[in-house]
């Protein structure tokens, strides 16, 4: 009622003339109950704002050196998206560059890599180098040399602490050397001394690979996967301040010769430590590298030495070239690789495949596939290669695909949400996990734990499937996000106990990019608690820890797929789903002509899953070696309760020689004695046996090294007194996509709320003094 | 005077337009007031988070803000030029950006959640709106100076400023750097842009 009588008052002439004279000549003398209401709340929001308005303006304003100045303009930056740089930065940045070159020959399953590494000391001074470089966990590292100028000096195998000592002398006295170790089973370090000025020194490694044959929808894939960088590793370190219990200290004393991925974390820092101590203590900055985890990021606190001017070089010259030699040994459908473009060009019998950018950084593993032509279906394949009396024989054989039968099963899926996972793997994990949800049939069960430094669980214990319950396990996955630590054991062990009801099968997938270092304590876990359940392992990202995934499966009896990208997820979890729900190939056996003794590696073959072949290395000693080429293997075994067997003949092996069977042999029958040591037995003997098989096979071990010592060395080169070389570690790149693919959210909003409030008071003002806005337009309506 | 009441409250009575007033105040004094928390919460917690951090110079452990947070300081950002001084906590998430700038967990070592990132180089992402706001004005140059758990300073010069867009770019993490991330444009009112304003800056001199 007021509301109306004030607007009659004031439109009207009779309005008294003070009223009229007030600032606008509309306000009211009244106030109206609304009206107070209005203008407390403007009030308030004033009172509100202004001291926050205030505080952020009062940082930029209370200086009076303060001077913004308008920033560099890019041009449209909006639309490039791109970087764009102002100015190279960091003269003194880049002390060691480096550039790895593969030369790969790939004959039937075996691929011999030559991997030349070349360091180039831009500076002025004399460095030493240290780089940390990662390989394929099953690939035997067979020789090494140096080589600076046109001088090659060729490494020697020798016991580890024996080839420190020679490098470290070497090292002292001025000598130009090189020395190969292998810290875990799938990590190297190259250290290098006394690199002159300007000097160019590559190192030529020669390793040898496995290539992996996998089964899909019944035409064979090859892969060849060389890692190229290292996934940064998660030390928990909570564990790390346990007292040593005896076990522990057990390991200590033999710790420098140690296998570290055997060692528990407490060791691995302290050998790390100790190495850190030893080769860095002229490094210029007091800032040692204080864990293994650091010390595979840090480029070095280096910088006495420049580059020099005009050098356009950066720690990101970190790159690639390759050329392969493919001879796959029947005619070939196709060859791709998802990780990298390539060029490949058929030589006839022979494909060369190289890079179509000639260089890559090195920043994720390079993979390449390649397929058998329609209709080829090899089932089994033999390489054999004849070391003196002795003959070595590498088998592959392929079992047949069943149809899938529905067995009930329990999954249990572990997914990794820790720091590592973040970006593009966290987002490809999701993926995967969602489409092994949507794939779950009804009579199965399931749960998800998902870890970080802590788990957490989808439901206390499985649940049964169906269409609620489903639409809540993947909203629970839509929301996992990646940050934190990687603290795998509390998850892995809550799955490995948890109960299965009767006439269930317990398969627990498990989703990481395996980023930890702890990894002799998990598989111990894995090896521990199975019992009947199986564990599958499902990589994720551009580069990670493979060892730890297949090794893990291995302990867990289940199998490791491996994704790279999000375009490969599809094809890759479908391959996983026909495993876990088709029958096992069982009690596989495999049965060698009796008249021969044979050593074979694997010794007790696992069990197979759909689409996976079987491989086995093995010895065969004779004195009569045609005799040999008349037997007959035969491989047994039963799948879903029938019975299934093959034979081969030996002479179905191809008659030609293949180079690195023995090797591979020998690199499999290391892995065999070490994982003895995770089973239980004394190091000392694992050590000795490690040791014989390594040195006869000139093969790279936990026990032993490769060094390289330049002999003749100009007078004027040695050194005189005690003087240290500045240290330099070779970063490696950091993975594409896992780390640096993380944008944060880095807006509230708030800008936007607060002009919106203020839109909407000026809108509320405006419905409640209509006239006032009518008059802005016309001052005779408002007159009545 | 036919004025059409449409409700009734306890003698109280409202015409339509009084409603739409009603309704129009609540909702600028919902949204007003969450604008006015955000900036009340990105000032007063750097306090809280000043203390802490003093704390945590002084016992070397890990010292949380107050007792519920998730996030814990991590670095001490100072920008004498543009009188920026804040305090850098751990995780770049909802859960921390809203308080400070954030160290990118995921860029740099992780250590778990007893242990302390001590290394200053890496991403820091902080708020376009609140913190980093003033990423705008940097330019090449300039020096920012943070300062590690340890208590030692470090300065990083200004080397490079980039826009990057969160599908198509990656962020290339480098010893010795210290890459700043925030929204980009600055003035874009939008939340969930796809661009984001990389400042790189390289480690200039250790101080003591």
């Amino acid at each position: 009622m007021k509301f109306h009588c004030q607007l009659a008052k004031h439109g009207s002439k009779k309005c008294p003339a003070r009223y009229r004279q007030d600032v606008s000549g509309l306000r009211p003398k009244v106030y109206s109950r609304s009206r107070l209401w209005f203008i407390g709340f403007v009030v308030a929001w004033v009172l509100g704002v202004s001291p926050v308005t205030m505080a952020q303006m009062a940082g930029a304003g209370s200086n009076e050196q303060y001077l913004w100045q308008p920033r560099q303009e890019f041009g449209a930056p909006e639309l490039r998206g791109g970087e764009l740089e102002l100015r190279s930065a960091g003269r003194s940045s880049a002390a060691l560059h480096l550039q790895t070159d593969f030369d790969i020959r790939v004959n039937g399953l075996i691929a011999e890599i030559i991997m030349k590494q070349t360091f180039r000391n831009p500076g002025k001074e004399r460095l030493d180098g240290v780089y940390r470089f990662p390989l394929q966990e099953s690939s035997a590292v067979k020789a090494m040399s140096i080589q600076i100028g046109d001088r090659k000096i060729v490494g020697r195998i020798k016991e580890k602490a024996e080839a420190k000592r020679i490098f470290k002398a070497a090292k002292a006295k001025g000598q130009r050397a090189g020395l190969t170790e292998q810290l875990r089973p799938n990590v190297f370090r190259q250290s290098l001394a006394n690199i002159g000025p300007g000097e160019t020194v590559v190192v030529e490694l020669t390793v040898l690979q496995k290539i992996e044959v996998k089964n899909n929808h019944g035409s064979l894939d090859f892969e060849l996967r060389l890692p190229t960088t290292i996934t940064p590793r998660y030390q928990p370190s909570a564990q790390l301040q346990a007292s040593p219990n005896t076990k522990q200290e057990d390991a200590i004393s033999l710790g420098v010769d140690g296998w570290p991925s055997t060692f528990t974390k407490a060791q691995l820092i302290k050998q790390d430590r100790k190495t850190n101590d030893e080769t860095e203590t002229d490094a210029v900055s007091g800032n040692k590298a204080k864990t293994f985890l650091d010390n595979q990021w840090t480029l070095g606190q280096f910088k006495n030495f420049t580059v020099d001017e005009g050098d356009e070089s950066s720690p990101e010259t970190n790159t690639m070239s390759l050329a392969i030699l493919l001879n796959a040994g029947l005619p070939l459908l196709g060859i791709h690789s998802e990780s990298h473009r390539i060029k490949s060009e058929n030589l006839g019998r022979q494909q060369s495949i190289s890079l179509t950018a000639g260089h890559e950084a090195m920043d994720r593993d390079f993979v390449l596939r390649w397929q058998l032509d329609v209709g080829v279906k090899p089932t089994a394949a033999m390489f054999r290669e004849t070391l003196g009396q002795e003959e070595y024989a590498l088998l592959m054989l392929m079992p047949p695909l069943n149809v899938p039968v529905n067995i009930p099963r329990e999954l249990i899926f572990i997914i990794d949400t820790s720091g590592s996972m973040g970006g593009e793997s966290i987002r490809q994990a999701k993926a995967a996990l969602s489409m092994a949800v949507g794939r779950l049939g009804l009579e199965d069960r399931f749960n998800i734990i998902e870890f970080n430094s802590n788990y957490s669980l989808y439901s206390p214990s499985s649940v049964g499937v169906n269409k609620l319950e489903r639409r809540q396990a993947l909203g629970f996955v839509e929301n996992l996000e990646a940050s934190g630590g990687t603290n795998m054991a509390p998850a892995l062990n809550v799955a490995l106990t948890a109960d299965t009801p009767e006439g269930f099968v317990k398969q627990i997938v498990f989703i990481t990019d395996g980023s930890v270092s702890n990894e002799a304590e998990l598989f111990e876990l894995v090896d521990s608690k199975l019992g009947e359940g199986r564990l599958f392992t499902v990589g994720i990202g551009s580069a990670p820890n493979g060892y730890f995934m297949s090794q893990a499966a291995k302990f867990g009896r289940g199998s490791h797929t491996s994704i790279g990208n999000l375009r490969e997820l599809g094809a890759k979890m479908e391959i996983l789903f026909r495993r876990l729900e088709s029958p096992v190939l069982t009690d596989v056996n495999v049965e060698w002509p009796a008249e021969l003794k044979v050593q074979m590696w694997p010794e007790n073959i696992p069990d197979l899953y759909w689409g996976e072949p079987l491989t086995v290395s093995a010895k065969l000693t004779d004195n009569n070696s045609a005799k040999m080429l008349s037997g007959e293997v035969t491989v047994t075994g039963s799948i879903g309760g029938a019975m299934w067997q093959q034979r081969i003949t030996l002479a179905q092996g191809t008659p030609a020689e293949h180079n690195g069977v023995a090797s591979l042999w020998a690199r499999e029958k290391i892995s065999a004695l070490l994982n003895q040591k995770i089973k239980g037995r004394a190091i000392a003997d694992v050590r000795k046996d490690v040791l014989e098989v390594a040195l006869r096979h000139q093969l790279m071990s936990p026990f032993t090294s490769f060094v390289a010592v330049e002999e003749r060395v100009e007078k004027h080169y040695l050194k005189k007194g005690k003087s240290k070389n500045p240290q330099v570690k070779v970063a490696n790149l950091i993975p594409k996509g896992s780390t640096i693919k993380v944008y944060p959210k880095t807006a509230t909003g708030v800008d936007l709320l607060l002009l919106t409030s203020l839109f909407l008071l000026l809108l509320a003002y405006f419905v409640m003094r209509p006239w006032q806005f009518v008059k802005l337009f016309s001052r005779d309506r408002v007159s009545v | 005077m036919n004025v059409a009441y449409i409700l009734s409250v306890k003698g109280h009575q409202f015409t339509a337009r009084g409603l739409v007033v009603i309704a129009l105040l609540c909702l600028a004094l919902f949204m007003g007031g969450k604008g006015i928390w955000i900036h009340m919460k990105a000032i007063l917690a750097q306090h809280l988070i000043a203390q802490a951090w003093q704390g945590q110079l002084v016992d070397g452990g890990i010292n949380k803000p107050w007792p519920w947070a998730d996030t814990w300081p991590v670095a001490r950002l100072k920008f004498t030029r543009g009188n920026i001084d804040q305090y850098v906590l751990a995780g770049a998430k909802g859960n921390s950006l809203a308080f400070g700038p954030g160290k990118v967990i995921e860029a740099g070592n992780v250590r778990g959640a007893s242990g302390v990132v001590d290394k200053l180089q890496g991403v820091v992402a902080g708020h376009r709106d609140t913190h980093f706001k003033f990423l705008k004005h940097l330019q090449l140059d300039d020096v920012i100076d943070m300062q590690a758990a340890d208590g030692h300073w470090k300065s990083f010069r200004v080397s490079k400023t980039a826009i990057h867009h969160i599908e198509r770019d990656h962020m290339q993490i480098l010893p010795r750097q210290l890459l700043l991330v925030t929204c980009y444009p600055f003035s874009s009112l939008g939340v969930d842009g796809p661009l984001r304003f990389v400042v790189t800056l390289v480690e200039s001199e250790t101080l003591s």
